[in-house]
């Protein structure tokens, strides 16, 4: 199992520059585009605001780094059509590879530490979280 | 000189003449009461008609009802503008929304728009000043300068607004 956190980069500019109306149509088109890009039984969730998880089950590690990566490329590659016309925007994920004796909180830490990483290293990525 | 006066509602729409655009380099996170600093280069573009419709509209719907807006003028030239919005909560005003314009920045415009406001809340009895603040130095900054305090709970219609910004409280 792994768990994702996403992130959308410089999201609040979004809304800054057009409005929440049309921010909010990004995040729509933004979990169309995620949805469409996981496997059968994967789960999406809001995470609050523009952060999302997404748990990934029954996979392993070289499939789950190129499920997450699939995603954000799909995401950068994708321009959202939006009543201000089409709107880029890009992804940033933390993630983190369940092992033995974590806890849902740890995981989501873990994840969460992974996607800061993701951020200071310059957004539009993926980041595995530092096991141990 | 700058003159700090109301604005009328039809005035709102003059708010588009403001540069809105900034530049940073360090991203803030609120984690609870605290704040964490992340290197990261950010640009805000101007707003778009759209955006600032946005806010004219969600100003008209409070402004005449229960809030106010506020107007620095330099001349006849609208140069920032600030908006309270009354009782979001019993005793809790909420600064919803304050623009500089780029060029009267660093002028002390934010403090004497900020510090109306701030009247306006205690005469109307607001006990606390609530402003959810771009995530920038720049902001929370001033705003911590202002006695302004990273708030353990922040309000959830608001931090679903604005999931990124810094929620901060005032003790007026």
């Amino acid at each position: 199992l792994a768990l994702g956190i996403c992130d959308v980069d410089a999201f609040k500019t979004v809304n800054d520059t057009h409005g929440h109306q049309v921010g909010d149509e990004v995040l729509v088109e933004l979990v169309r585009l995620i949805t469409g890009n996981l496997r059968g039984h994967d789960v999406l969730a809001r995470h609050g605001g523009d952060e999302f998880v997404v748990l990934a089950v029954h996979i392993g590690d070289a499939d789950g780094a190129a499920l997450f990566e699939r995603i954000r490329a799909a995401v950068a590659d994708h321009a959202m059509p939006t009543r201000a016309g089409d709107v880029a925007i890009t992804l940033s994920f933390g993630v983190c590879r369940w092992t033995e004796g974590q806890t849902e909180d740890d995981l989501l830490a873990a994840a969460d530490a992974a996607l800061y990483r993701a951020k200071s290293a310059g957004r539009n990525r993926v980041t595995l979280a530092v096991s141990g | 000189m700058i003159e700090i006066r109301d604005l009328a509602v039809d005035e709102l729409g003059r708010a588009a003449e403001i540069d809105v655009t900034e530049d940073g380099s360090v991203v803030l996170e609120q984690r609870g009461t605290a704040i964490q600093a992340r290197p990261e280069e950010w640009h805000r573009p101007a707003r778009d008609a759209a955006g600032w419709r946005d806010f004219e509209a969600r100003w008209r719907a409070f402004v005449p009802a229960s809030g106010a807006a506020l107007g620095a003028f330099a001349g006849t030239r609208l140069v920032g503008i600030a908006t309270l919005r009354r009782a979001i909560r019993p005793g809790l005003d909420q600064l919803e929304a304050l623009f500089v314009d780029r060029a009267h920045r660093r002028l002390g415009v934010a403090a004497a728009l900020v510090s109306e406001l701030e009247a306006l809340a205690r005469s109307g009895g607001a006990r606390q000043l609530y402003v959810s603040a771009t995530p920038s130095e720049s902001a929370v900054g001033f705003y911590r300068s202002r006695g302004f305090v990273p708030t353990a709970a922040p309000i959830p219609e608001l931090l679903e607004h604005e999931p990124e910004d810094v929620h901060m409280t005032l003790a007026l």
